[in-house]
């Protein structure tokens, strides 16, 4: 079933739901008119949850978020909702024998995907480690700073939202601000995110990020290609996380995230894990393949793997 | 009605009441609220950095105070088991005092979450069939739940029984037991609040066991992805 079917059939098993909530939000808005309150504030206040949202009630807030964030930002700013595509659940894999350590994936990930720059959010970490003792977390650097990479004798690892298919960061969320989509990415409503950190509690690979302060987001570095879901700008106060670049592997024609697009090594490889002709399934199939922290069965669609 | 209204007032009068010790002693509770005020007012304004948590630590002093208080609450069911299951005459003078207590440790807990959430503006999308409480799956709506049904009960005792006290009547046994008895479950289900919030995570299996301060007292740089 695609996923709009589903939404829609989940906002008509819930419209007493709907009711009660418009019940309320009548009341608030009778109870609560401010006289220079813009009535935007208030249907944002109000906003329902994403997946509860009616396909004109999203066309409406996209068209409302469109306009504020074009004004903000004083260029012509898109939000998209695109759906998943049918048939798709992508996966990624990393060649842990290409890595350099260089950061350019975490940087095209910021600049691709609106995060803060002021303090920085970073949706990429990369982890240095020693090659005599492999794989070992205990041992990782996340702040080496060299003059150059790679430093001999060391080994590097990006770690980002491994998109688990049995995430336990949306299990915990009081709200159900967070969900897996069919494609297997896992999204967060920055709309009705009430910002408990839960999320960033249960995350065992350290994926999610929270606004601290309002973003400090320059407007001539803001990319005004976004999705709703993914990498419009967001608000003081939410978590984020990596979407796989929703905004741009969405789309048909699609492209590859930020960060499979800027790797100068070739480390990053992106596909649908569905296709059996794809290159994820041949380097699963075929390389020495592992997933992190295998042992807590969050069994991830991210892929490290060694192709020498 | 008359009479709630009397006691309400009288109670008001009876607090407001005391020696200069007693309301120096407000004076000074006064102030550190005052100054509390203005510090979440300022924290509100620039976003929870106030805090000096950072996403390698984004739980800190406000939940471990929370989870304390919720023990501080908890253990008013020491005093209400003896006192209304065994019937023991002299606890049952302070019993109401711990069930006091249990409100005003409540009350905290509710309060170190709420200073806590980034988005306190957002609060009623907790709030079931207005919002989404993902209940049971979530621990923290679990949380919600048990929380907000202790405060009530124990409120209700506690205000019950002063009530009574007031007029200087005996507690109705037919209202105040089956109350007070539902208080013991009640406190031990807080009691899971705890234990759920830090041990249902198996992201953080550092997070509930005794070897956590020898840990990090081996190395006290905490390394990336570290539970």
């Amino acid at each position: 079933m695609a996923d709009q079917d589903k939404r829609d059939q989940r906002v008509f098993r819930l419209s007493r739901r709907k009711a009660l909530k418009g019940l309320t939000a009548g009341v608030g808005a009778l109870a609560l008119p401010g006289r220079d309150a813009s009535a935007s504030v208030w249907e944002s206040f109000f906003q329902k949850n994403f997946r509860e949202l009616t396909r004109e009630e999203i066309r409406g807030i996209l068209a409302r978020l469109e306009k504020k964030y074009s004004e903000a930002f004083g260029k012509d700013v898109t939000v998209k909702a695109t759906p998943p595509i049918e048939g798709v659940l992508y996966g990624y894999g990393l060649d842990l024998s290409r890595c350099i350590g260089c950061r350019r994936c975490v940087y095209a990930c910021v600049d691709e995907n609106n995060q803060s720059r002021d303090p920085q959010i970073h949706w990429i970490t990369v982890l240095q480690l020693e090659k005599e003792k492999g794989v070992d977390l205990e041992e990782a650097q996340k702040y080496y700073n060299p003059k150059e990479v790679p430093e001999p004798g060391h080994f590097y690892m990006p770690v980002q939202c491994q998109q688990c298919r049995k995430p336990p960061c949306t299990k915990v969320c009081p709200v159900q601000a967070t969900w897996k989509e069919n494609d297997g990415i896992v999204v967060v409503d920055y709309n009705w995110c009430i910002g408990c950190r839960y999320c960033m509690a249960a995350c065992p690979y350290g994926a999610r990020h929270f606004n601290w302060k309002k973003p400090g987001l320059p407007a001539k570095e803001m990319n005004p290609d976004t999705h709703y879901l993914g990498n419009r700008p967001r608000p003081v106060g939410v978590v984020e996380k990596c979407t796989f670049c929703v905004q741009r592997t969405r789309e048909q024609p699609g492209r590859y995230p930020a960060c499979v697009e800027i790797c100068p090594t070739g480390t990053r490889k992106f596909g649908n894990l569905l296709d059996p002709e794809s290159e994820i399934r041949y380097i699963i199939e075929n390389k020495r393949v592992f997933i992190l922290k295998e042992d807590l069965n969050t069994q991830p669609q991210f892929y490290y793997f060694y192709a020498t | 009605m008359r009479k709630i209204w009397e006691f309400f007032k009288g109670t008001l009068v009876l607090v407001a009441k005391g020696s200069k010790a007693y309301y120096s002693w407000l004076l000074f509770l006064l102030a550190l609220m005052t100054i509390g005020a203005f510090a979440y007012a300022y924290q509100l304004k620039a976003g929870l950095i106030a805090t000096a948590m950072r996403d390698q630590c984004s739980w800190g002093f406000y939940i471990s105070n929370f989870t304390f208080l919720v023990g501080v609450a908890a253990a008013a069911v020491l005093l209400v088991i003896p006192a209304y299951v065994y019937n023991w005459k002299p606890i049952k003078e302070i019993a109401i005092l711990g069930e006091m207590l249990a409100v005003s440790a409540m009350v905290m807990c509710l309060l170190f979450v709420t200073v806590d959430i980034g988005r306190p503006d957002r609060f009623w999308h907790l709030i079931p069939k207005i919002g989404i409480l993902n209940f049971p799956q979530s621990l923290l709506a679990w949380d919600v739940v048990v929380l907000n049904t202790y405060l009530f009960l124990n409120l209700m005792i506690a205000v019950y029984v002063l009530y009574q006290m007031y007029h200087r009547r005996e507690p109705n046994k037919a209202v105040f037991n089956p109350l007070i008895l539902f208080s013991i479950p009640a406190a031990v289900s807080i009691h899971t609040v705890t234990a759920f919030l830090y041990n249902g995570l198996a992201a953080r299996p550092f997070w509930n066991a005794s070897i956590l301060a020898p840990g990090s007292w081996r190395r006290p740089s905490v390394p990336a992805l570290r539970s």
